[in-house]
Order: C-alpha cells, then structure tokens, then sequence
C-alpha cells in the first residue's frame, strides 16, 4: 500500500486516538490537589528519599507566599542499575555501553557508533578511540572526570567518551526539592533558563532540563548516558536528561500515561503516549494539556529529545539569583519559619556547601 | 473534468513519490531551528529521516531550543505515493491527450 493511501486510511482512526484519555474518562490521579502529605508521597520510593518528604513555607517567584512539599532525594536511583555508559573497545556491543540523545533520536553508544562518530558528525577531527588496539578513550578517573565532564571541557580531554562514577559522589549527591502544594497557573509560562532541574521522578532521581551542547561536541566528547537516559557529573550526581521508561511510573486506570515524576511547579508529568501509543495533539508550549481528571498536566518529550518539558505553566520557589527555582541553586539565606534548606539554620544538607553556606558547611 | 485529462493533470503537476535525498546528521537541530527567531515563535526541525517536529522555541540555558508540542510528523506517513512506472505513466497521458481530443470532438 502507498504511503498516502496508507496515511488517508490511519488518519480518522489517529484523529480518533487523540480522544483517548479525555474528560469523560474519570480516575482520581489529579495532581493539583495532592493536598494530603501522606497521599503525596505514596507515589515515591521510600529508599529515593533522604528524609520524609514535608510541607515547608515558601515564596514562590511572583512572591506569593505559600506552602510546599520539601522533597529531599538521594541522587541515585533505587529502582535500577547505574550505567554503564561508554564502551572500552570498539569491538563492545549495545550491552556493554549506554545511549546518545541527537536530534530527537536515540543511538547505542556501542563499539560501532564510536568509530562512525566522524561520519555521524560530517567532521573528521572526531578519533574517541585507539586505531591500532581499539580501545576508547574514557575519563575513567575521578580527575579525568572533574577535568571533563563541563561545559568547558580541559583541552586534555579532547576526543574522549566522558562517564563519571557514582563513586565520586559518595553514591550521589542529596538534592533538595521545593514545590508548591497547591500549583499555581501563570498567565504566562516560566521559562526554564538555568534552573537545575525540571522536576523530580519517583525514584530518588531528578529531571534535568537539556544542556547545549555544543561546547562539549566541539571537543569532541560525548557524555554518554545509561539506558535509562541519565549520567554523573560532579555537581548534581546521577540526574536524568531523558526518560526511557525505567523509573516508576504510577498507572493511570483510564487509557491515560502514567505519572512518572512531577514539575517544580507541582503539576504532574506523564509519559509521553497514552496506552493506545497516541500522543496528545493539543499541548500548549510547555507540553502540557488539561483534562477534567488530571486538571493541567504535562506529557514528558521523547527520550531522543533530551528535555522533559518546555517551560513551567504554574509558578515555581523563587531561588536568591531572582528567578524561580528548586533547590538546585544556591540556598537563600534562612527567613523567618524557613527551616531548611538554607544558609543559616546550622544544617548543611541538599545544595548547601562550604562555597555557597560556609555558617552551615565549615 | 474526464477521467483522462485529470491523469494528464496530475502528470503535468509533478506526482513524484521520491523523497528528498539523505542530508547527513542534523546537529543541534532543535536549537538551531530558533536561530533568529523570538522567545514563543513557532519553530520546525527536521532530523535525519526528516520526521517533522514542530514547536515553539523556549529559554533553556541561556539559549532557545525549539520545544516539540506536537506529534511527530513521520517522513514516511507523509511522503507522496511512489511514482507510477514510467509505461503506465506514458500511457495514461496517452489516455488523457485522446480523451481530451475525443471530448473537444464531442463539443464542437
């Protein structure tokens, strides 16, 4: 059959799909009155989490003050393994070695695409690998990893495949997480700029939003990731840049994507397809849609994409630089009824360092 | 219209099933696709198979990159048909410049 003819009989069934999930599907997985801390956190692993998830006070970025749930995760996560990500021969199969994200697609990282990363790319300086044994140039220690695994990649380490170990973090780096109860529409989405993260999964990991990454394949590296769409660096730890399908998804009981995390702005995200594989049509800028059973919500990107949402459609916790954010930037200082995850209350813990806390992190 | 003469039109608009040649790998697609565009603007990129994705370019990391929020728009779903066989093209013109004569011959 040719494609059009093929493409004239699929489109009323499609245009049919995109109906799937909608208002007179009714379930009680909304996320914009997950009021009830306990009902909250049901949906997180318990090991993901350093400590119980509480309502704290927060300001949000427009200054509205407000209640949030104080997510602490434990940076690795609990429901599946860590790497690997870069092959050690040319000769390693898909097995041995994680994935790429390029241009909406996914790649193995396998012996194979290291040596056609030059036709890959149309430039002939990219060389990740030993001609005459095979072997790939890998940043296998903690200082190759510090030297590499930045935007501005150390000269040294041109050419080479970048993984970092969760070993150099102490087993990942406890991130603190701020979002609101009760989310809060804006007229005008929020940009994700420089936030550190997106959201959360359910799994002790975060979402982080898309690197550009020209700077890093200007060195010719590639900072592999795990089947499971994440990798180390030293500042966040394991964090993911895609979502493959490994971390806990909560299922929905109507046709609709299960709930794999949630936004900073404390409104849901699912998977990208409902369960008869159909993607919605109707998502706004940010990826996100409304259903009377759901309320607003977001559907994550493709795994190839390298982003989970486009922007924030509700407010998020305003960080200390002005804008808004989660956690992952620099604590403010402590305001009065704040209790953690600042400079001041006398406990080192998430973001907090000796650089950016130093009265809490001596 | 006869049955011939819209053959005769479909050959003369240039029905072509080829699709457009491999164009190499699509680096950094979805951030070049908001090069000189606004905060907002729709945006296109295509990637190697030239499956469409279509978008609005939003702020991330201090650049713009063209946010998918629409279902991808396969190459292969949306090419035209496969060309017909040059004989059977030839021969429906064929059909087409005698149907068109016999129909002139009808009205005059």
């Amino acid at each position: 059959m040719n494609h059009s003819l093929r493409s004239l009989l699929l489109l009323p069934l499609l245009t049919a799909c995109d109906g799937a999930a909608t208002d007179s599907n009714k379930s009680t997985d909304s996320t914009e009155n997950n009021t009830d801390p306990t009902t909250f956190a049901a949906d997180f692993e318990a090991d993901g989490l350093a400590t119980a998830i509480t309502e704290v006070a927060c300001t949000l970025s427009s200054g509205t003050e407000t209640t949030c749930w104080e997510i602490q995760l434990v940076g690795a996560p609990v429901d599946h393994d860590v790497g690997p990500f870069c092959p050690r021969n040319i000769s390693d199969s898909a097995d041995a070695a994680g994935i790429w994200l390029e241009s909406g697609e996914v790649y193995d990282v396998d012996g194979d695409f290291i040596v056609g990363l030059a036709d890959f790319y149309s430039d002939p300086d990219w060389q990740l690998y030993d001609e005459s044994t095979g072997e790939v140039y890998v940043t296998d220690t903690e200082a190759a990893c510090t030297a590499a695994a930045r935007p501005d990649v150390d000269p040294a380490y041109n050419n080479y495949c970048v993984e970092c170990s969760l070993d150099y973090v102490d087993g990942g780096i406890v991130t603190t997480v701020l979002i609101p109860v009760a989310p809060q529409a804006l007229s005008t989405p929020l940009e994700i700029g420089n936030q550190g993260q997106v959201g959360v999964a359910f799994n002790g990991v975060a979402f982080d939003p898309p690197a550009p990454v020209q700077a890093i394949l200007g060195a010719h590296t590639i900072a592999a990731f795990d089947d499971c769409g994440g990798h180390v660096n030293l500042a966040a730890g394991y964090h993911y840049h895609a979502a493959t399908g490994c971390s806990k998804v909560v299922p929905s009981d109507d046709g609709h994507a299960g709930r794999i995390g949630y936004a900073l702005d404390g409104y849901g995200i699912y998977e990208m397809v409902n369960e008869d594989g159909a993607e919605p049509a109707d998502l706004d800028e940010c990826r996100g849609h409304e259903d009377s059973s759901r309320g607003y919500h977001y559907h994550v990107a493709g795994p190839g994409e390298n982003s989970f949402v486009g922007c924030f459609h509700g407010d998020i916790v305003a960080t200390s630089d002005g804008g808004g954010g989660g956690g992952g930037g620099e604590p403010p200082p402590c305001e009065e009824g704040q209790t953690s995850m600042c400079c001041g209350d006398g406990t080192c813990d998430g973001p907090e360092t000796a650089d950016n806390c130093p009265e809490d992190c001596r | 219209m006869s049955r011939g003469l819209f053959v005769v039109l479909l050959l003369s608009t240039g029905w072509s099933g080829n699709a457009a040649a491999h164009a190499g790998h699509t680096d950094r697609a979805p951030w070049e696709a908001c090069d000189d565009h606004k905060l907002g603007d729709s945006c296109s990129w295509e990637n190697d198979t030239h499956d469409q994705h279509l978008g609005t370019c939003r702020e991330i990391g201090g650049d713009q990159m063209c946010v998918r929020n629409r279902p991808i728009v396969r190459a292969d779903a949306a090419a035209p048909p496969d060309p017909l066989p040059r004989w059977l093209g030839a021969t429906l013109a064929t059909m087409g410049v005698v149907g068109i004569g016999l129909a002139l011959r009808r009205v005059a």
